[in-house]
């Protein structure tokens, strides 16, 4: 709980605040736009190719219409913060402050648990904060794009909205603890942000063309599938929908989680601190 | 009772034998140095007491805690280690106080040991902007914020203005008259002969000696320097010094005699009756500087 608290004296800067809260937000509130924009017939042409529909004014009218936007790009904001739990963890040893966290807190997974713990609630709050600013921006443009927001207040588009930030937290935790591991190994930011990113945005795509399977469990797999809320859900923005059913990427989810805690607690208890 | 004890203190990093077999016996209360040249291992040492590194071999117990277990101990230890470091973007004040819910330390002694290490008007500007000496000011505000039986202290002075320097120095001596135990390594011999009860040497990894600074400075005798002003007679000051029965050493186209300060006027008489004039005739009492580089057989390199 003390590495908890003490945590938040850093988290609750405005700096941190506006940077990694206002990524979220800002990225949450673009995206947001550009769909209601194309469900009301704006042209939004995204890969600099012939302008295309990816939503519908029709699809936003529906209980689930109030977070589509955000769940379609949840990837992104497991991108923020896999760069927070990176530069964040790596910090600690880019600066040399871990031997003076080490000095005052000598139970070094007690640090980490705490740590990590205020990290997550972070992103709880990112993510809350993200899916306020959503619905928000969402229910402004409505009407100018055609859509109807009536069934997002009914107990389905509540309920639509509670699984987006329950599945985009989590979805957004796997790319974050991986990140954290990388960076207690790496002692890097730089590394571990790199890393860590070039994986979830674009290494194992690349891997899966040459290794179908991947696509049923690997990490960024599991990250899309939960931000959609599983298989049946739709691929982010116009992308190929996920295979990985919901429990299955849940359970695997839970299974990067506890092994990247797993491996960072072991190298950060047992490591000698030299530098 | 004790505040630091090792036996066969020992940590190699691959093939390099960084501490060897130390043994130290601190007594709890006073100010003890520790000194030793470049890579001699007091940084490794200091690390593993503080519980940073684990020993390939030997035991150590702080504060009647073996070092196996930190968190018996180190919640009354205050540590500063090398350079400071801390949040560049956080204010003093707020760096602080990280550590302090870290720690689960009274809020109320941020401000106290502000005041203390002369921080008091500049907590609330960023770390980033503080100068060397205000840096190394916090990390000591920070070793104190635990109010810590075991101060241990990783060249705390580094940085310091001549005025910073004396500041601390009473700081810390007042602390060791208090009862704490301020265990301090430092490049400046001068400022750990001043505040240092007690001494651990160490070079080459081990401990050349521990025990009370006078019992050092009294190993080494003091000795009289003298020149005379024709070369041709350094020769005749030598004689003069043999027939005295005190030994000594030609340095520099002077000579360092073996003798209490207290025949220096002997000497002086000695050489005017012999027909010498003396262009220089200096008295030098025992100090830690002599007695470092007597123990380590380095005159050139300095200390770590």
């Amino acid at each position: 709980m003390r590495a908890f608290r003490s945590e938040w004296v850093k988290l609750s800067r405005r700096n941190t605040l506006l940077g990694f809260g206002g990524a979220m937000v800002g990225f949450a509130v673009l995206f947001t736009i550009l769909a209601f924009v194309n469900a009301g017939g704006g042209n939004v042409d995204l890969d600099g190719g012939e302008a295309e529909d990816f939503v519908t004014a029709a699809m936003l009218s529906l209980p689930e219409g109030s977070v589509f936007a955000i769940t379609s790009v949840g990837g992104f904001l497991g991108i923020i913060a896999l760069a927070l739990f990176a530069s964040n963890l790596a910090g600690e040893f880019n600066k040399g402050t871990i031997r003076m966290l080490f000095v005052t807190e000598p139970n070094r997974l007690k640090l980490l648990a705490g740590k990590i713990a205020a990290l997550i609630s972070f992103v709880a709050v990112g993510v809350a904060a993200t899916l306020a600013a959503t619905v928000g921006v969402g229910a402004l443009l409505a009407p100018g794009s055609g859509v109807e927001t009536a069934a997002w207040w009914t107990s389905d588009g509540l309920a639509a909205i509670g699984s987006a930030y329950v599945n985009l937290t989590a979805a957004a935790l796997v790319p974050a603890l991986i990140a954290a591991t990388i960076a207690v190994i790496a002692r890097s930011s730089a590394i571990a942000i790199s890393v860590g990113a070039a994986w979830f945005i674009l290494g194992e795509v690349l891997l899966g063309t040459f290794w179908d399977s991947l696509a049923e469990w690997g990490p960024a797999a599991v990250m899309n599938a939960l931000a959609v809320g599983g298989a049946g859900g739709a691929g982010a923005m116009g992308g190929a929908a996920p295979v990985i059913a919901y429990g299955t990427a849940a359970l695997l989810a839970v299974g990067y989680g506890v092994l990247s805690l797993a491996i960072s607690g072991t190298v950060l208890a047992t490591r000698d601190v030299t530098s | 009772m004790t505040s630091i004890r090792t036996t066969g203190l020992t940590k190699d990093f691959g093939d390099l034998r960084a501490v060897d077999n130390i043994n130290m016996d601190l007594p709890r209360g006073g100010v003890a140095g520790f000194v030793g040249p470049n890579g001699a291992g007091k940084s490794t040492t200091i690390r593993m007491l503080l519980g940073l590194i684990k020993p390939t071999s030997g035991e150590a117990e702080v504060l009647g805690h073996s070092i196996e277990n930190p968190s018996a101990y180190l919640h009354r230890v205050g540590g500063l280690i090398e350079a400071p470091a801390f949040y560049p973007a956080l204010t003093g004040e707020e760096n602080l106080r990280v550590f302090a819910a870290l720690g689960g330390f009274a809020r109320s002694r941020i401000a106290e040991m502000l005041d203390v290490v002369g921080l008091g008007d500049r907590g609330g500007d960023k770390y980033k902007n503080y100068s060397l000496g205000m840096k190394q000011r916090l990390g000591i505000a920070l070793a104190l914020l635990p109010d810590p039986d075991l101060l241990v202290l990783d060249e705390p002075t580094n940085g310091l203005d001549p005025q910073g320097i004396v500041e601390i120095r009473s700081l810390l001596m007042e602390l060791g008259a208090n009862g704490k135990t301020v265990f301090v390594s430092s490049h400046l011999l001068a400022e750990i002969q001043a505040a240092c009860d007690s001494i651990v040497m160490i070079d080459h990894g081990g401990v050349v000696y521990g025990g009370l600074m006078v019992d050092l400075l009294n190993r080494n005798s003091p000795t009289i320097r003298a020149a005379a002003e024709n070369d041709t007679d350094t020769v005749r000051l030598i004689e003069l010094a043999t027939n005295a029965g005190f030994t000594s050493t030609r340095v520099n186209g002077a000579i360092e005699i073996d003798a209490p300060s207290v025949w220096a006027p002997d000497l002086n008489r000695l050489a005017w009756q012999a027909g010498i004039t003396l262009k220089e005739l200096q008295a030098t009492s025992a100090d830690l500087e002599r007695a470092f580089f007597a123990m380590t057989g380095n005159n050139k390199t300095g200390t770590e």
